[in-house]
Formats: structure tokens, sequence, C-alpha cells
């Protein structure tokens, strides 16, 4: 894709996130609609630069595999109703492929995952926000901060939260009508058990775990040459 | 290929039209007719579409979502007129109770209509519609749902193998049931992500990127298809035209409004009444005509 149109697609992009902005300041019934809509837009750009490389079947496969790992990750666990190391396997897999592959991996692994659970106005959310895991992740990938153990887990703890406040905000649409700050602190204190237990089992998972995941990673990206550096970000 | 009757068999790009128009007016309505009159339809087609199966499922998450946005709504906001008590020296007021009902109903409606999309658009009718649009996306979805239910078998394979080791045990503690947990895992990804690499090799032997990816599936545009275009195209635009110039806007602040019984009120919930009877209307006719074949036969 040439440069200016690319230019042009992520202006339109955050051109149309501001309006949608100011037109929910406008007409306040309207929030989910919208927000769903935002959304939708901030996500278009991942989405449209995956669909312009062209892949190896490996490579999608690869996307996929991760994807559906992701999503299964949290049946070991099924008899610990608060860890899932959804979050964890996305942030290996933005560390190992990059930035673009995380944030992927992260929102297939959220539709897929619901496509069990049951879709429902959060999965857009949800994709958002563990494309987001990835994305971050993979952008910070070769930082002296992400390649020690205790950066990883500071990410991972930090993330942990970051998810719950920002699936929160679709359930404050609950209080559209007047929404105030103690309405606001409400919510996000009734979700802190949750977002410390995500957070906690982040940090668990990535200082235990991550060296023996960035190793067998590692090893099938070297083997067959998947997604290296100059084809993919 | 056959087609389902009824809704289930409609073209799906006409199926997506209708669950859009639908969830817009969903989340559109605020009176409380027009809602009252949604959560009725879309009872009626989850009961046409499964005998209400996936509804009794998510019951009790519509419940209390429900109830706690009718409990906190007037706890929260004190807008309204009409003040009927007072809670902590916060006035409750009668119009934020009512708009805590009906906000509380217009959620149910979206969950529920999310529910009967994701039963009529199930997840191969999803694919064939993304795939014009987004083929490489739409591929990894498909492959990645065919790998989740091989990954949980093996999952539940690899779990087997530990409990017969000892390694899972009933009333095993949390750090150590998360830590074996975490050794499920290494155990399938070594196992899954290697493997997938070579049917990725398979994928290509067999020719896959060597030209347009075709669809297993196939639906064309019938004439029943065209009919329901048009239908939802005519009463969706009136539905969503309508609402845009202020019928059926229900004001519940400062003071609840008298119900519109305007003319043109009654020809906008005429026109919604036909848009929401489609699918029970569609699946209904379906069931008829087999009862009336069956007794032929």
């Amino acid at each position: 894709m040439s440069e200016s149109l690319r230019k042009g697609l992520y202006v339109l992009s955050f051109g149309g996130i501001a309006a949608l902005l100011v037109l929910v300041l406008w007409r306040r019934e309207l929030y989910l609609p919208l927000s769903l809509l935002m959304i939708g837009l901030v996500m278009l750009p991942f989405f449209i630069r995956f669909e312009r490389r062209r892949l190896r079947a490996e490579e999608l496969l690869l996307v996929a595999m991760l994807g559906a790992i992701a999503a299964v990750s949290r049946v070991p666990f099924a008899a610990l109703p608060s860890v899932q190391p959804v979050s964890f396997v996305v942030i290996m897999a933005a560390l190992v492929f990059g930035a673009e592959t995380g944030f992927l991996v992260g929102s297939i692994a959220a539709v897929a995952s619901n496509l069990m659970l049951g879709q429902g106005p959060w999965t857009p959310w949800q994709m958002f926000s563990w494309g987001m895991i990835g994305f971050t992740a993979g952008l910070l990938r070769h930082t002296r901060f992400m390649a020690s153990r205790w950066g990883r887990a500071a990410f991972g703890f930090g993330w942990g939260f970051l998810f719950g406040w920002i699936m929160n905000l679709w359930s404050l649409l609950g209080f559209y009508d007047r929404l105030s700050w103690p309405a606001f602190a409400s919510v996000y204190a009734a979700s802190f058990y949750f977002d410390l237990a995500h957070a906690l089992s982040n940090v668990f998972f990535l200082t235990l775990f991550s060296g023996i995941w960035l190793n067998i990673l590692g090893r099938v990206k070297q083997k067959y040459g998947l997604l290296e550096n100059g084809r993919a970000g | 290929m056959s087609r389902g009757l009824g809704f289930n068999g409609l073209h799906p790009a006409v199926a997506m039209l209708y669950f859009l128009v639908l969830l817009v007016s969903c989340m559109m309505f605020t009176d409380p007719v027009m809602s009252g009159l949604t959560l009725l339809a879309l009872v009626a087609l989850h009961l046409s579409l499964d005998g209400g199966r996936t509804m009794r499922r998510g019951l009790k998450l519509y419940a209390v979502l429900a109830l706690f946005i009718f409990i906190t709504n007037p706890l929260f906001s004190s807008r309204g007129a009409t003040i009927l008590f007072y809670f902590r020296d916060r006035p409750v007021t009668q119009e934020s109770v009512v708009y805590g009902a009906l906000f509380a109903l217009s959620l149910v409606n979206v969950l529920l209509a999310f529910a009967a999309y994701s039963l009529v658009i199930t997840s191969d009718k999803f694919l064939l519609l993304a795939a014009p649009i987004a083929p490489q996306t739409a591929f990894a979805i498909t492959v990645t749902l065919r790998f989740i239910p091989l990954l949980t078998r093996r999952l539940k394979q690899i779990m087997t193998v530990q409990r017969a080791f000892g390694y899972i045990y009933p009333g095993m503690r949390k750090k150590l049931l998360m830590r074996e947990g975490m050794e499920t895992m290494h155990t399938l990804v070594a196992w899954s992500l290697e493997e997938s690499m070579q049917s990725a090799a398979s994928m290509r032997s067999r020719g896959y990127g060597s030209g347009k990816r075709s669809s297993a599936v196939r639906y064309r545009m019938e004439a029943r298809d065209w009919a329901c275009l048009w239908l939802i195209v005519l009463l969706g635009s009136q539905i969503v035209i309508g609402r845009l110039y202020g019928v059926h806007d229900y004001e519940v602040f400062p003071r609840l409004q008298p119900l519109d019984v305007s003319l043109s009120a009654w020809v906008h919930l005429g026109c919604y009444a036909v848009f929401l009877a489609i699918p029970p209307v569609m699946n209904g006719k379906e069931r008829l005509h087999w009862r009336i074949i069956r007794s032929r036969m």
C-alpha cells in the first residue's frame, strides 16, 4: 500500500473516532452503538495491514494456532475461576513474533473464546484489550525493560489492571444516564479484586514460565524462518 | 447444497442485515411500548430457533444485569421531578426508577438479540460473509476455529496422563495446580505448534495460495431472499428514519411523558411489528408446512 494512502487511512480512522466522541457527548443515548463503532474503527488499521501482508501458509497457520492456544489455555485452569493465562500467551507470542502478530493473536483469541462462551457486545472490547496487550508487548520487545524478568512481570501486572479498566468502560454504559464520579468509582472499585487476580496471575506466569515459552516459540521461529524481521514489525 | 428452511435458511447477507437493523433498534428505542414489543419478539424468535435453550442458559446473567441496573440507577441519579422517597439524603425519583427499568429492558434486548444472532449467523456463515472483504483474516479465524476442538481434546488427553501419574489430584494447592496447568500447556504447545507447521507444508503442496479461495458453502439469492431483503430495507429505513425524526422519542426527564399516540407513531409501531414478526413467522410457517406434509403422508 502506498505511504500516502496508509497515512490517509490512519487519519480517517482517528478522525472518525474523534467525530464519534463528539457525537456521544451530543446524544448520550447512543453510547452503546457508537462505542461499538469506535472500537471497530480503532481496530480497522490492524486488520487492513494484516490483509495487505502476503503471508506464507506457515505464518498464517502460526497466527491461527497461537490464537487457538491462547483461547483454550483456560481449560487446564478451569478449577481456578480467577486465573487465566490468555494474556500471558498473548504476551509471549508478541515478544517472539512482533507487535502486529501480537495484536492479531490477542484479538483472534478473544473472538474464538467468545464463540465458545457466547458472543455479546463485550466481544469487540475484549478483542481490543487483548490485541493491545499483544501490540504493546511487541513494541517493547527489543527494549532492556522487557528483556528482564522483572520488567516483564511489571508489564503483566500493569496490563492486568489496564485490561479490567478498559473492559469497565463497557459496563459503565449502565450509568450513562448520569455518569458521575461516585458511579465511576464504584464500578472500578467493584472490579478491583478481579483485576488484582488477573494482574497477579500474569506476574506468576511471567516470572516462572516466560523463559521456557520464549525458548519454545523462538525455536519454532528459527527452525521455520517465520515472520522474520523485515517481513513483519 | 440443501439449505435449511425457515429463517435459518435465509441468505447470510440478508440475515446479517436483519440483525444489524434489529440491534440498532434495540439500542435506539427507549419507548416502553417499543422495548416491550422487542422483548416479546425476541423471546418468540428464541423459542422458534431452538426452543429457548440458549435463552434459558443466559437467563441468570440477564436477570443479574437487569436487576443491577434497575437498583443502582435511581441511587446514582436524582434527575426527575417526582420524588418518591429519600435514600441517605438523596432523593429517589419516580423518573429515574422508570428510566432504570427501561434501560435494563433495552440492555436485556440487546443481549438477547446478540444471542439470537449467534444462533442464526453461525461461524461458517460469518466467514462466508467476511471472506470477500478480508480473506486472510477470515481464513485465520476459520483455522483457529478448527484448532480449538482439536486442542481441547489434546488438553484432556494430556491431563488424563497427568492424573494417572499423580501430578494432578483433587484438593491440591493452588500454586501447585497453576504450575501443573502450565506443564499441560507446555506439552500442548510443543505437540501442536510444530504439527501446524507440517499442516502448512501439506496445505501448500496441495495448492494453497495458488489462486482465489472458494467457499465450501454456497448461497444463491433466491426469490425468497430478495423478498426478505426488500422487506427489511423498506421497513428498516422506515424504523430508523422515523426514530431520527423524533417518532417514539420517549423522554423520561424531567417528568414522565405520555405515550405517543399520533398517527405517525402508529404507522411506525406497525412497521416495527411487521419487521419483528419476520423470523418467527418464517419459522412458524415452516413448522405448519411440515405438519401438513406429514399429515398427508
